[in-house]
C-alpha cells in the first residue's frame, strides 16, 4: 500500500488505533499475569485444589469368642435431585416406594420438592432431598432399577448387631458420632482410630485428576476391642431377665455372671433395657446400668462379712453357739436393741445363724468384731469403694466412717442395713468367697487387638487385696452351701448334681424416708460348684410387685438356679455327685477346662 | 585456489551441524513423543489403581455389611427362636453326654498360672497381729 493513496491523518489514525488496541492487549496481560497474578493463581488453586479428609472405620466390639457387638457398617441415604427426574424415573415410583417401604404419595410428593427457602427468605433449588437410608441389599434394588435422577451416598453408620444383649455394657454412639456410655466411650481412645487426608486436584466437572494427587495419608482404622462377655451367657442372662420382668413387674432387675479366679464378667444384664440401634426411642433412665450405677442396702447378703470377719479373726468357729433370743444387748456400755428375725431362733451355731439368715445372730457376730473391725472388713470386700470395672458411671456406693456410726449401726450394719452397695459390689464380695479370700478387679476388657487379630492390649486378672485366709473362705463357703439347701433360705437355687453356696437378701427400701413394708429389694448372690466354684451368679429383682414380700429366695434364687443349670451344661462343668474316677483325671481335667475355654 | 580449503572446511561444518541438528531435532522428538507416552501410561495406570481402590472399598463395604448381617443372624436368641420355628427339638448336652480328656498342661499355661498372682498379694488379717484390720 502505498501512502499516495492514503490521507495522512486516516494512516496515522489506523496506526494509533492498532497500537491501542495492541497496549490495551497488553496491559490486561500486564494485569493478569503481573498485577493481580497471585491472587488468581490463588483463586485458580483453590478451585481445583483440596484437601480431602479420609474417615477412619470405627473399630469393632467384639464377645470373648469373636461375635460382633458393635460395628461400623455401610448404609446409603438415599435422595433425589427432583429438578433431574425424567419420565422414566417418575414411571419407576411405584417400585420405589415398594422397595423403601413408603407410601407412593410421599415419594411423589417428595420428588416434586422443586424449591425450597433459605433462612434469608430467598427462592433456592432443591438439588437433593434425602428419601430413605437403605442397606447394601435394598440400594442394589434401587440401582437395578436405572434411575438417572435418584442415587445414594455412603456412610458407615454404627450397629449393634445383637440388639439390647449387653446394650448397657457395650454402651452406644449418639447421632453427633459422640460415644455416650459404656464400653464405646471408656474405650473411644482405641475404637475411634486415626483420619487420614489426601491432597487432591479436581477438574471443572469435580472428578478428581489422580494423577496430581500430591500427598495422601492414609487412615488408620480403630481397633477392635474383645470384651469378656460371651454373648450366649448374656443371652441366658437376657431369658432370664424377661421371666422375672413378667412374674413380678419389677422396678428394676440385674443379673451378673462372673469367673471368680479372674474376676471376668461373662454377661451382665439390666431391667428396664434399651436397644442402643434406636436409643432414641427408649427413656433416658433404660440406658442406666443398673448394676453398677444404682445402690441398694444389700440386706442379708452382706452377712458374709461379719461372719468372715469373725472366722478370720479367730472369734468364732462355724460351730460356736450364738444367742439369738435375746431382744436387747449391753454392747460398749450401752444398751443396743437388738433387730428382729422372722421366727424365733434361740442359740444356734455360726454356721446356722448364715444358713437361717438369723439378723441377731449377724448383729451378734458383727459386735464381736466390733465397729473398727466391722467397718475395715466390709471395706476390704470392696464395700464403700468403686470396684473399678472400668466404663463411667460406677458409684461406690455408702460405707459410714466409723465416727458417722450412730448407736444403733453396729446392730445394722452385719446385717445389710446402714449400708449401700451396687449389684457388682456384692457380687465382688462373694467372688472373694469362691477365689479363697481374694478380691479381684473385675474385668470386663479381654484386649483389644489390631485388624490382623494381634492383641495389642492385654488385660490380665488383677487381684485387689487378699481379705481373709483361704482356710477362712473355704469354712464360710461351706457354710453358705448349708444356705442352699432344704435347711437354708435359698432351697430354690440348689442345681441338681452340684454343691451351690450362696447368700440370700432381702431389704425394706427406704420410702419418704421410712423403710417401707411393701417395697423390696429381693437378691441371691451364690456360685458353683463349691469345691472348685466356676462360676459366680447375682440376682437382683428391685421391688418386685406382687402378693407379700420379695423374699430373695423367692424372686431371686429361681433364677439364679435355672442360670447354673444352664451354664452347668454350657461350660460343662463336672458334677459333684460323679464318681470322680469316672473322668478321666478327676479334678484334675476340670481344672484344665477352665484354662482350655 | 585459496578459497578451496575454506569451502572445504565450511562444507564439512555445515554438514556436520546439519546432522546434529537434525540428531536433536530426532532425539527432541523422539523424547517428547516418549514422554507424552510415559504420562499417558502413568495416568492409565492412575485410572486403573483408582478403580482398584474404589472397588476394594466397595468389596469391604460388602463385606463389612455382610458381617454385621451374619452377627445379627446367629444371635443365640435369633438362633433359638430359628430351631423352634424349625422344629429341632433341640437340648443341652446332659452330663452323660460330655466327654473330658485329660492332657498335660502347657508351660505357659502353668508359668501363667492365675492362683500364682495370689502369691503377690499381702498375708490375711489375722495374720496381722492382735490389733486386727484396723492399721490398714
Amino acid at each position: 500500500m502505498s501512502r499516495a493513496f492514503l490521507p495522512a491523518w486516516r494512516f496515522w489514525l489506523i496506526v494509533v488505533v492498532v497500537a491501542a488496541s495492541f497496549g490495551a492487549v497488553w496491559a490486561r496481560l500486564y494485569y493478569l499475569q503481573v498485577t493481580d497474578a497471585p491472587n488468581l493463581a490463588a483463586y485458580a488453586a483453590d478451585s481445583r485444589q483440596r484437601t480431602q479428609r479420609l474417615e477412619a472405620r470405627r473399630g469393632d466390639i467384639t464377645d470373648l469368642h469373636g461375635n460382633l457387638l458393635a460395628t461400623a457398617r455401610p448404609v446409603i441415604d438415599l435422595g433425589v435431585d427432583p429438578h433431574a427426574l425424567t419420565e422414566a424415573d417418575v414411571s419407576k415410583l411405584p417400585q420405589l416406594a415398594e422397595i423403601l417401604k413408603q407410601p407412593l404419595n410421599e415419594v411423589r410428593s417428595a420428588c416434586a420438592d422443586l424449591w425450597r427457602e433459605d433462612s434469608n427468605g430467598h427462592q433456592r433449588a432443591v438439588r437433593w432431598k434425602k428419601l430413605a437410608t437403605l442397606t447394601e441389599g435394598d440400594y442394589q434394588r434401587v440401582l437395578d432399577l436405572d434411575f438417572k435422577a435418584i442415587y445414594g451416598n455412603r456412610r458407615y453408620e454404627r450397629y449393634y448387631p445383637a440388639n439390647e444383649l449387653a446394650a448397657h455394657v457395650v454402651g452406644y454412639i449418639n447421632k453427633e458420632g459422640t460415644p455416650v456410655m459404656g464400653v464405646e466411650r471408656y474405650l473411644d481412645f482405641y475404637l475411634e482410630g486415626q483420619a487420614g487426608w489426601r491432597d487432591i486436584e479436581r477438574d471443572g466437572r469435580r472428578r478428581e485428576l489422580a494423577m496430581f494427587r500430591q500427598r495422601d495419608v492414609m487412615p488408620t482404622d480403630g481397633l477392635t476391642v474383645q470384651l469378656t462377655i460371651d454373648w450366649v451367657v448374656q443371652s441366658m442372662v437376657e431369658r432370664e431377665i424377661d421371666k422375672i420382668v413378667e412374674k413380678y413387674n419389677p422396678e428394676g432387675v440385674s443379673i451378673i455372671v462372673s469367673d471368680p479366679r479372674t474376676g471376668e464378667i461373662r454377661a451382665m444384664g439390666n431391667y428396664p433395657k434399651f436397644d442402643p440401634n434406636e436409643f432414641w426411642e427408649y427413656p433416658i433412665e433404660n440406658q442406666r446400668n443398673r448394676a453398677v450405677t444404682d445402690v441398694y442396702e444389700p440386706g442379708s447378703t452382706f452377712k458374709i462379712v461379719a461372719a468372715s470377719g469373725a472366722l478370720e479373726e479367730g472369734l468364732v468357729t462355724p460351730d460356736t453357739i450364738i444367742d439369738c433370743s435375746k431382744p436387747v444387748v449391753e454392747y460398749r456400755g450401752r444398751r443396743i436393741r437388738m433387730p428382729n428375725d422372722d421366727h424365733a431362733l434361740g442359740e444356734i451355731p455360726v454356721s446356722t445363724v448364715i444358713a437361717k439368715s438369723s439378723n441377731r445372730g449377724a448383729a451378734t457376730l458383727g459386735m464381736m468384731l466390733g465397729d473398727q473391725r466391722m467397718h475395715d472388713y466390709a471395706a476390704s470386700f470392696g464395700f464403700g469403694t468403686e470396684t473399678g470395672w472400668g466404663p463411667a458411671g460406677e458409684v461406690g456406693g455408702i460405707l459410714h466412717d466409723v465416727k458417722d456410726w450412730d448407736g444403733l449401726t453396729i446392730s445394722r450394719l452385719p446385717a445389710g442395713y446402714a449400708v449401700s452397695a451396687t449389684p457388682l459390689q456384692v457380687h465382688m464380695a462373694m467372688s472373694t468367697i469362691a477365689n479363697d479370700g481374694v478380691l479381684m478387679h473385675p474385668r470386663v476388657v479381654h484386649e483389644i487387638k489390631d485388624r490382623n487379630g494381634n492383641a495389642i492390649v492385654e488385660f490380665t486378672p488383677r487381684p485387689r487385696e487378699r481379705v481373709i485366709s483361704d482356710e477362712t473362705a473355704r469354712k464360710v463357703r461351706a457354710m453358705l452351701n448349708r444356705v442352699v439347701s432344704t435347711e437354708g433360705t435359698a432351697r430354690r437355687a440348689m442345681i441338681d448334681g452340684y454343691t451351690v453356696a450362696g447368700k440370700t437378701g432381702t431389704s425394706r427400701k427406704i420410702v419418704n424416708g421410712h423403710y417401707s413394708h411393701r417395697e423390696h429389694v429381693g437378691s441371691f448372690s451364690g456360685f458353683f460348684p463349691v469345691s472348685d466354684p466356676q462360676v459366680v451368679i447375682t440376682v437382683m429383682v428391685n421391688n418386685p410387685r406382687f402378693p407379700g414380700i420379695g423374699y430373695g429366695g423367692v424372686v431371686a434364687a429361681p433364677a439364679f438356679q435355672s442360670l447354673g443349670e444352664q451354664l452347668a451344661s454350657y461350660y460343662a462343668i463336672p458334677r459333684d455327685d460323679e464318681d470322680e474316677s469316672k473322668r478321666p483325671g478327676g479334678l484334675y481335667v476340670a481344672q484344665q477346662m477352665e484354662t482350655v475355654r | 585456489m585459496k578459497n578451496a580449503p575454506s569451502s572445504t572446511f565450511s562444507k564439512a561444518y555445515g554438514s556436520t551441524i546439519l546432522t546434529l541438528v537434525v540428531a536433536i531435532v530426532v532425539v527432541a522428538g523422539i523424547g517428547g513423543l516418549g514422554q507424552l507416552w510415559l504420562q499417558q501410561q502413568r495416568g492409565e495406570m492412575i485410572r486403573r489403581t483408582e478403580e482398584a481402590q474404589q472397588q476394594i472399598t466397595q468389596v469391604e463395604r460388602k463385606l463389612r455389611y455382610l458381617d454385621s448381617e451374619i452377627a445379627r443372624v446367629h444371635r443365640p436368641d435369633n438362633l433359638q427362636n430359628r430351631a423352634v420355628e424349625l422344629g429341632l427339638n433341640l437340648r443341652p448336652p446332659t452330663s452323660g453326654q460330655i466327654v473330658y480328656l485329660s492332657r498335660e498342661p502347657l508351660p505357659d499355661e502353668v508359668d501363667n498360672d492365675v492362683p500364682n498372682l495370689f502369691a503377690q498379694l499381702p498375708d490375711a488379717p489375722a495374720a496381722w497381729g492382735a490389733t486386727g484390720v484396723a492399721s490398714r
